[in-house]
C-alpha cells in the first residue's frame, strides 16, 4: 500500500515540482549565456561612460532576479511540499478519498514525508548546481584544484575530525534535521485540524507555541552551561556543546557531542512528532 | 440474517453540540436502506463515523466486527457529498487510482457506465459540470465490489434521467452479501428501491422499520410518513 501511495504522491506532486525545477534550469542556463556574455564584453575599452552605466544597472537587475528567483523556488518547493500538499490533500476534500482508502495513517504520513524529502533534496542540490553553474570558470577549477588538498586536511583543524567523517556527518544531521522539521509540521497541522473551528489558526498557533517553547529550552541550555552553538538548523537547534568558544576548534569532543545531541534531538523531535501526528490522524480526525 | 454494522451507544460531539447523542443501531447484510432526516439530523456525521472520517466522542461502531480502520475500508465503499477528486484528473487518471487502491474495484463495470452515461474517459474533470463530476464519482464509488456502500446524498445534482439509471445501477450492481445505506432527502425518488428506512433528528434514532411494514401497518408511503414524523 505504501508503494501505491508513493507512486500516486509523486504523481501528484510532480506536476508542479518538475516544472519549477525545470524553469530553475532554464533560469541557470539563460544566466550562465548572459555570464558569458558580461566577462567578454569587459574586454571592449568604453570611452560611454553612461552606456557603462546603464550595462551596470541592468547587471545588478538581473542579479537581483536570479537570487530572488532561487529563493522564490526553494520557498515555493519548501511551501507546498510541507505545508500546502500535505494539508490539502489529507485535511480538505481531497481528504474524503485518502482517508478512505485501505491504508493507514501512518503509512499517509510515511508517503507524504518520503516524497517531501526527496523533492527538497533534489530541490537543494539543483540549487547548488545552479549557484555553481553561474559562477564556474577556470580560475575556480584552479582555486580547487589548487587548493583542495589544504581544505580537506585543515577540515580537522577547525572541526577536530576528518572531513572523510565531519562532512558525511554533517550531511546526515541535516537530513535529519529537515525531517524532523517536516514532521513537526504535519504534527501541527494535525493537532490544528483535529478543532471544529479555525482550523488553520489553530495549526499556525500550535507550530508559533512550538518554536517558542523550543527556543526557551533552548536559550536556557545554552545559558545554563554557557556553552556556544556550532550550527543554527531548524528542529535540531537546540545544539549542545563541551566547553567554551575557544575550545570549540580542533576539538573532536566538541564536535561528537554537538552532532551528536543534534542527532538524538532530530530524532526524538521527529519520532514524537511522528506518533502525534498518528494519533491525531487516527483518533482525532475531524473531516469538515 | 448477518449483521454488517452495528452501532453500540454512538454518540458524537462538536464542542457543546451534540451531533449523535448514543445511538444503538444495526444493519444486515442485503438490504438497502434509508437513511432519512431532516437537515442537521445527523446523517453525514453517522456516515463519516462509518468511514472513519470522525472519531466517536462516546460508543463503538463495529463493521463486520471491526473498527473503523484500513481493514474497514477495504469492504465499504463511500460517496461524500462533495468532490474529492483534484480538477486536473482525467476520468483515466481515476479509474488508475481506484485500481490500485481497491482490489474489488471492477474496470469494466465502471467504462460501461461511463459509455452508458456518455461520459468520455479522456475528460478532465475541470471540463466538466457539477452533475457530470457527480456522475464520475458515483460510477467509482459503485464499481467496486464492497460489502458497505455509504451513499450521501447520491442523487441531489444529478438531472432526473440520470438518477434513474443510477438507481437502477444501485439495485442491480450489489451482491446479496452486500448493502447499501443511502442518505438523502428525496425520498419519493428512491423510495421504491428502498428495503428498510431509518428515520433519524436531532442526533436520536426516531424510527427503523421496513418499506412494508410502513406500506403494510400504516397504509402510506414512506415520504408521506416522513411529512407526518417530522412535520414543521
Amino acid at each position: 500500500m505504501l508503494g501505491k501511495l508513493l507512486k500516486h504522491e509523486f504523481k501528484a506532486v510532480n506536476r508542479l515540482m518538475i516544472p519549477l525545477h525545470l524553469g530553475l534550469v532554464v533560469i541557470t542556463i539563460i544566466g550562465r549565456f548572459y555570464v558569458q556574455f558580461v566577462v567578454n564584453r569587459e574586454h571592449v575599452n568604453y570611452s560611454n561612460t553612461s552606456l557603462r552605466m546603464w550595462e551596470g544597472l541592468m547587471d545588478v537587475m538581473l542579479v537581483s532576479a536570479y537570487v530572488i528567483a532561487l529563493i522564490a523556488i526553494f520557498i515555493i518547493t519548501w511551501l507546498y511540499m510541507d505545508i500546502l500538499r500535505f494539508r490539502k490533500n489529507l485535511f480538505t476534500d481531497e481528504g474524503y478519498l485518502m482517508h478512505t482508502l485501505p491504508a493507514s495513517a501512518a503509512e499517509h504520513i510515511f508517503a507524504k514525508l518520503t516524497v517531501s524529502t526527496v523533492w527538497q533534496i533534489i530541490d537543494g542540490l539543483l540549487i547548488c548546481l545552479s549557484v555553481f553553474a553561474m559562477l564556474a570558470n577556470k580560475t575556480v577549477f584552479q582555486f580547487f584544484g589548487y587548493y583542495w588538498d589544504d581544505m580537506w586536511n585543515s577540515f580537522p583543524q577547525i572541526f577536530g575530525v576528518s572531513a572523510g567523517i565531519g562532512v558525511p556527518i554533517f550531511l546526515i544531521t541535516g537530513l535529519l534535521d529537515t525531517i524532523a522539521g517536516t514532521l513537526i509540521i504535519y504534527m501541527c497541522i494535525a493537532i490544528g485540524h483535529s478543532f471544529n473551528t479555525h482550523k488553520i489558526i489553530s495549526s499556525i498557533g500550535i507550530y508559533m507555541g512550538y518554536k517558542f517553547v523550543a527556543n526557551l529550552l533552548s536559550s536556557i541550555v545554552v545559558a545554563l552551561t554557557s556553552i556556544g552553538t556550532l550550527g543554527n538548523m531548524n528542529a535540531g537547534s537546540l545544539f549542545f556543546g563541551v566547553g567554551s568558544y575557544y575550545s570549540r576548534f580542533n576539538n573532536p569532543a566538541y564536535f561528537w557531542a554537538n552532532m551528536g545531541f543534534s542527532i538524538v534531538l532530530s530524532l526524538a523531535l521527529g519520532a514524537g512528532a511522528f506518533v502525534l501526528t498518528n494519533h491525531f490522524m487516527t483518533k482525532r480526525l475531524n473531516l469538515e | 440474517m448477518e449483521q454488517l454494522l452495528s452501532c453500540q451507544n454512538l454518540t458524537k460531539r462538536y464542542g457543546y453540540k451534540t451531533a449523535l447523542d448514543s445511538i444503538n443501531l444495526t444493519i444486515e447484510r442485503g438490504r438497502i436502506i434509508g437513511l432519512l432526516g431532516p437537515n442537521g439530523s445527523g446523517k453525514t456525521t453517522l456516515i463519516k463515523l462509518i468511514n472513519g472520517l470522525l472519531a466517536p466522542t462516546e460508543g463503538l461502531l463495529l463493521i463486520n466486527g471491526a473498527i473503523p480502520g484500513p481493514e474497514t475500508k477495504k469492504i465499504v465503499s463511500y460517496l461524500p457529498e462533495r468532490t474529492y477528486f483534484n480538477s486536473w484528473m482525467k476520468v483515466t487518471d481515476i479509474l488508475d487510482f481506484f485500481c490500485d487502491f481497491y482490489s474489488d474495484f471492477d474496470r469494466n463495470r465502471a467504462i460501461e457506465m461511463l459509455h452508458r452515461l456518455n461520459i468520455d474517459e479522456k475528460d478532465r474533470l475541470s471540463s466538466m459540470s457539477k452533475g457530470t463530476k457527480e456522475k464520475v464519482q458515483l460510477i467509482m464509488v459503485m464499481s467496486r465490489d464492497a460489502d458497505l456502500y455509504c451513499l450521501d446524498e447520491p442523487i441531489g445534482g444529478v438531472d432526473p434521467a440520470a438518477r434513474d439509471y443510477i438507481l437502477q445501477t444501485i439495485i442491480t450492481n450489489y451482491n446479496e452479501r452486500a448493502s447499501v445505506l443511502i442518505s438523502t432527502h428525496l425520498i419519493s425518488d428512491i423510495e421504491n428501491v428502498l428495503d428498510d428506512v431509518i428515520f433519524i433528528q436531532n442526533g436520536h434514532i426516531r424510527l427503523t422499520t421496513s418499506v412494508d411494514d410502513i406500506r403494510e401497518q400504516e397504509g402510506k408511503s414512506v415520504d408521506a410518513l416522513f411529512r407526518e414524523v417530522f412535520r414543521c
